[in-house]
């Protein structure tokens, strides 16, 4: 780790690859989704480490945005798993792969 | 690794770990010996981004290795604290507070209740897709994706961090920001969660039957 930046650069390449794994191994939705959630982390990470090297307040403000849009995207999709329960009565991804009827 | 996991002593110990860097370095301007940490030029200063940087990375790995979603969760609310300590090391001690607040306070504490209100999973059968095999080829297709990245960032000079005043990254700079040339953003993030929460509600309806009528 040379700098503060590349370092935070590289945790967001780790993280990143971490939540990419997640979501291709774990069959679980719900597990999937938390791992969606590791790579906007890894994303904020970035733009946080970036912000710091440049000195730009700008990449904080698009981290908050992200935040918030992250708590938008959980909210739905977990409304999306609760209504997919309710009628397939299961979570695994290799189950839910017929449309409505 | 699995009676590391069940040792209760190593959940302290992490625990212990993180909120205690946490809450050093929110109050080492009070405590002598610490105001290294959150000097810029120290080498505390570094070390305790190591450290949080270390403890994030193996509370990712925890998350997706969970069988059980609700340890899971857990896992992934000790990552996202880490990920606020990381914040606080880079200057962004407003973003930190927001992390904790809405991303491990409020989005986990929605992934909980949705987990809780499906119930433990059924036990997994072995798909023909994913299996070990398939599992082991997974982490070679993200290493291949992320070593070439990391190999990169180690030998090249990405960015010569420029010094930053004490005070940047606080609540006054990024409310500057977001009131100000972020202001459209701003507003539209807002009719985003209006739009999330409009939709969160009519996905989770239960359908009336049809001589009822909808409602």
């Amino acid at each position: 780790m040379k700098n503060i930046t590349t370092g935070a650069l590289q945790i967001s390449a780790l993280l990143f690859g971490i939540g990419l794994l997640g979501v291709i191994i774990r069959r679980n939705i719900l597990i999937v989704l938390m791992s969606v959630e590791l790579m906007l982390n890894a994303v904020n990470v970035m733009l946080i480490g970036f912000s710091r090297g440049y000195g730009e307040i700008a990449g904080q403000g698009m981290a908050f945005l992200i935040i918030a849009l992250a708590a938008a995207e959980a909210a739905v999709g977990l409304a999306i798993v609760v209504a997919i329960f309710r009628t397939r009565k299961t979570l695994n991804v290799d189950e839910i792969n017929l449309m409505k009827h | 690794m699995k009676d590391l996991q069940k040792n209760s002593s190593f959940r302290f110990l992490y625990g212990a770990l993180s909120l205690g860097t946490c809450a050093l370095v929110l109050f080492a301007p009070d405590i002598a010996w610490a105001k290294d940490v959150i000097t810029d030029t120290g080498t505390a200063h570094l070390w305790a981004f190591r450290l949080f940087g270390v403890l994030t990375i193996i509370g990712a790995i925890t998350t997706i290795t969970r069988r059980n979603p609700v340890v899971a969760a857990l896992c992934l609310v000790a990552t996202l604290i880490c990920t606020a300590g990381i914040y606080l090391m880079l200057h962004a001690s407003f973003l930190a507070a927001i992390q904790v607040l809405v991303y491990a306070g409020a989005i986990m504490v929605l992934f909980i209740f949705v987990i809780m209100s499906v119930g433990p999973p059924e036990e997994q059968e072995f798909g023909v897709f994913r299996g070990t095999f398939s599992k082991i080829l997974g982490v070679l297709a993200i290493l291949a994706l992320i070593v070439p990245l990391l190999r990169v960032l180690r030998s090249t000079d990405v960015i010569n961090p420029k010094i930053v005043a004490d005070n940047f990254g606080d609540v006054y700079g990024v409310g500057n920001l977001l009131f100000g040339d972020y202001l459209f953003p701003f507003e539209a993030i807002s009719l985003l969660l209006l739009v999330a929460i409009v939709g969160a509600v009519v996905l989770t309806r239960r359908r009336k039957s049809a001589e009822k009528g909808a409602e």
